[in-house]
């Protein structure tokens, strides 16, 4: 996965938010994940096909964080996601 | 079956599944039947000869011969081998209402459009897979009735009924076991969760666990808890979302695609908001029921 990695969620998933958390259930084993605010605000993000640097753009905007712990966080967040089969890549 | 056929099925090719079990079904005649009812749902099973007599004793308490929503059939296919079959996996057809089961004895496909389910079953079938169908169904079913099955606990007590939720393991018939001589016990194992009016209804369920102990009873539904094994006893309210995901863990629902899904979301979220749900953490004894009753007894 790069700044050009194109990502978005997969779309077989469920998902909630309750008040700025976020709950997602995947059908294939049942699990469900809880966001916080910054997941949350991902997930909702990648509900259309976006690059990894975009998601990155916006989670600096929303939240007024450095461009280094903003990468960080979204890379270990994908990385987590994509390890439960909830994201799609493509490229 | 041959080998080709058999990873046909294993690959979910749903048609041949259909082919080999609409032969046998619906049955022309049955040797046995017995119907059930859990809560609101009543489930009539037709049968081969011999399974009564294993069945009948698990279900005392429960049965009724009237009024049946949901029918089941079972028969049998000495032809049938599943034997390379996982544990059991299921597959549900878009719309949620077909949903097929496959275990290493038996193949069952379950209609709720129909309020349906056949039961083909092998060679080393026993009759505890009739159980097994009609737990399924009920699961769904309850579901489907904004309600749902739960692997737990449930207690009565003169404050309400409690549900102590947990995975094989967690503590459930510990707590069946130090509570059943303080507060009378639901079950000590799977518990039906209704809904009615604005809020739930407990009731316990012939799919009982270690002490074979459930009785046919309901209470209103107080507080859920989830287990954890613990030095001390210590109860706190913990926030939605965790509260989801700890109960999402102990309910039993097998559907595996997204209306599925949707649909248990939505029970198990509305259940949430609006019964209390608490981590337990508790000792081996009835020592933890003073901590329950400083923060839910005696309240409205």
């Amino acid at each position: 996965m790069n700044a050009e990695t194109k990502i978005k969620r997969n779309s077989s998933t469920a998902y909630r938010n309750l008040d700025g958390e976020g709950l997602i259930m995947n059908p294939a084993d049942s699990m469900l994940h809880s966001l916080n605010d910054t997941g949350s605000a991902i997930w909702e993000y990648i509900a259309e096909t976006r690059q990894v640097s975009e998601i990155v753009d916006m989670l600096m905007e929303k939240f007024n964080g450095a461009r280094e712990t903003a990468e960080k966080d979204v890379e270990e967040f994908l990385n987590a996601l994509n390890e439960q089969g909830l994201i799609e890549q493509e490229g | 079956m041959s080998e080709n056929k058999q990873t046909a099925l294993w690959h979910l090719d749903l048609e041949s599944v259909d082919r080999l079990l609409d032969p046998y079904f619906p049955l022309a005649s049955f040797d046995e039947q017995l119907g059930l009812r859990v809560g609101s749902i009543s489930v009539c099973a037709r049968m081969p000869s011999g399974f009564l007599e294993i069945l009948t004793p698990r279900y005392n308490g429960f049965m009724t011969d009237r009024d049946f929503d949901f029918h089941c059939e079972a028969a049998r296919s000495d032809e049938l081998d599943l034997s390379n079959y996982p544990n059991i996996v299921t597959q549900s057809l878009a719309g949620a209402q077909i949903h097929y089961v496959f275990r290493w004895d038996f193949i069952a496909r379950i209609d709720l459009s129909k309020n349906y389910a056949c039961i083909l079953l092998s060679k080393v079938a026993t009759p505890l897979c009739v159980d097994s169908i009609i737990r399924i169904a009920t699961s769904f079913l309850s579901v489907a009735r904004g309600g749902m099955l739960v692997h737990s606990a449930s207690v009565m007590t003169d404050f309400g009924a409690f549900l102590f939720c947990g995975i094989s393991r967690s503590g459930k018939s510990t707590v069946g076991k130090v509570s059943r001589d303080l507060y009378p016990l639901l079950t000590d194992e799977m518990t039906l969760i209704e809904k009615s009016g604005d809020g739930y209804q407990a009731w316990g369920t012939p799919f009982w666990g270690e002490l074979q102990l459930s009785v046919n009873q309901s209470a209103p539904l107080r507080a859920a808890f989830l287990l954890s094994k613990s030095p001390v006893n210590a109860v706190e309210k913990i926030p939605l979302g965790e509260a989801m995901g700890g109960l999402m863990r102990t309910v039993m629902y097998f559907g595996q695609n997204l209306e599925v899904c949707n649909e248990l979301l939505n029970v198990t979220l509305a259940f949430g908001q609006a019964v209390p749900i608490y981590r337990l953490q508790f000792l081996p004894d009835a020592s933890f029921w003073e901590v329950i009753k400083n923060e839910c007894g005696n309240k409205n």
